[in-house]
């Protein structure tokens, strides 16, 4: 399912870039609005196997190049917009995911990346794993995928701020 | 200067993209991130003091003020420009640095901590740099007011080897003061690499845009000092006519635009140096300023 992709993006770029991308904002929350073009991420890795750390860095790379959207990924969460989480969340995490959230000013907005991040996959169950991360921090938007494609997190990220790639010239 | 500070950022940061085949962010963007900045709200941590509130405004105003005094887009001086000279114009833009610096170190933070103590290392390296440049400048034009300096250099001091070099260790020092490779990166995101941006990084909302445009404000000022004052002191406004100022924005615009391709070419081409190889770099640079100093003399 994953390969047939891989091959029409080799063959033609990313898809995410072959669609029309709105340049303003047309998201209904003002918050969505503010960040339609000036996006900051802080990323947090809760427990990754790293899959959706090298798509995410990924992003910065020739072919995606999320700056051309306004967004960019910052060090400090006193200078995020959007904290982005990956990985199996365990317990142990809970209290630095409540603080990076709380060091954030608002507004601010939180997306879950990545099949562990969402339900912990595999590891859901096993002892020390949180089961729901909007039991710990209000979570806008999931990003399903094992991991994650830079063209599903792309597309995640411009849907969230309401510049929602539109399909060009084919079926959505 | 206000508003052009953000457009020269832009242009460099997308030029910058380009020579990494990337697309780049659009160069309207510094501008899309003030308005964002000024929209969220300020978060200080319950350790700091009444230094967060005032560092600031200080930060942002100090090179407002500079501009007051150098010769941005007119050939005679402004009113205020007799206020302070070179050197009062270099300890304004100090003091406005050493409250940024105040307000990271009071917040008590390991990365800004860092971040001052690196900024406070390579500011006492470059402070006889500044001081040579400025006094052999000043030697140039008899004065330490910039007006002076800007007609002696557009005058029979053009080209001489003590101008060469002084230009040469001017480039060096914006390089080394406003934080860009081969003195520090200002894309990394490597926390422990950094050494400007980390100054920055418990300050949130309206005063990161504060001290964000202040910093482009003061490389476009360190920027109109070479251009203005050293390089190419042409094209400025004898009088306050609309058409004369005009001309002297546009001209200004884009030699500061050129100003700052030449540093992203530098950006393209070098790797940052390690920490303690910037001793070196800052040694050269006042050598460099202390042979057009004695190039003067010798002629």
């Amino acid at each position: 399912m994953f390969y047939p992709r891989w091959l029409v993006n080799l063959a033609k770029g990313p898809a995410v870039l072959r669609r029309k991308v709105a340049s303003r904002g047309k998201a209904a929350s003002p918050t969505a609005r503010l960040f339609a073009r000036s996006l900051a991420i802080r990323h947090l890795d809760a427990g990754s196997c790293n899959g959706c750390e090298s798509e995410l860095s990924l992003l910065g790379s020739p072919v995606y190049d999320l700056s051309r959207f306004g967004f960019s990924f910052t060090p400090s969460p006193r200078h995020a917009d959007l904290l982005l989480i990956t990985g199996v969340v365990t317990d142990a995490m809970v209290p630095l995911i409540r603080a990076t959230y709380e060091a954030m000013p608002d507004p601010r907005l939180v997306v879950a990346a990545g099949a562990c991040a969402i339900d912990g996959c595999v590891f859901r169950g096993a002892p020390g794993v949180v089961g729901n991360l909007q039991d710990i921090v209000p979570v806008d938007r999931w990003i399903p995928g094992c991991p994650p494609s830079p063209d599903d997190l792309l597309d995640g990220l411009l849907a969230l701020v309401g510049r929602a790639a539109q399909p060009r010239g084919e079926a959505s | 200067m206000l508003l052009f500070a953000p457009l020269l950022k832009g242009i460099m940061d997308r030029a910058k993209a380009r020579g990494m085949r990337r697309v780049g962010p659009p160069i309207l963007q510094p501008y899309r991130n003030l308005y964002k900045w000024l929209h969220k709200e300020p978060i200080w941590n319950t350790e700091t003091t009444a230094i967060r509130s005032i560092a600031p405004t200080v930060y942002f105003s100090a090179p407002l003020i500079v501009a007051l005094l150098i010769p941005v887009l007119t050939t005679f001086p402004l009113p205020l420009a007799f206020m302070a000279d070179m050197l009062g114009g270099g300890m304004i833009l100090g003091a406005g640095g050493l409250l940024l610096l105040l307000a990271a170190a009071d917040t008590g933070s390991p990365f800004t901590g860092i971040a001052v103590s690196r900024v406070r290392f390579i500011g006492t390296l470059a402070e006889p740099l500044t001081l040579t440049a400025l006094f052999t400048a000043a030697a140039v034009g008899r004065a330490t007011i910039p007006y002076a300096v800007n007609q002696a250099f557009g005058g029979p001091a053009l080209f001489t080897p003590s101008h060469a070099l002084l230009l040469v260790a001017w480039i060096l020092l914006i390089l080394a003061e406003a934080g860009r490779l081969p003195v520090d990166n200002p894309d990394s995101s490597q926390e422990l690499s950094l050494i400007d941006p980390n100054r920055t990084f418990e300050a949130s909302g309206p005063d990161l845009a504060l001290f964000e445009w202040g910093g482009w404000m003061k490389f476009a000022v360190l920027g109109i000092i070479l251009v203005n004052v050293l390089a190419t002191p042409w094209g400025l406004a004898p009088s306050l006519a609309p058409a004369a100022l005009g001309l002297a924005i546009l001209a200004t615009a884009a030699k500061l635009t050129v100003l700052g391709l030449l540093v992203v070419l530098v950006e393209w081409s070098f790797a940052k140096l390690r920490l303690l190889r910037i001793a070196e770099y800052l040694t050269v640079s006042v050598a460099i300023a202390a042979l057009a100093a004695l190039a003067i003399a010798i002629s």
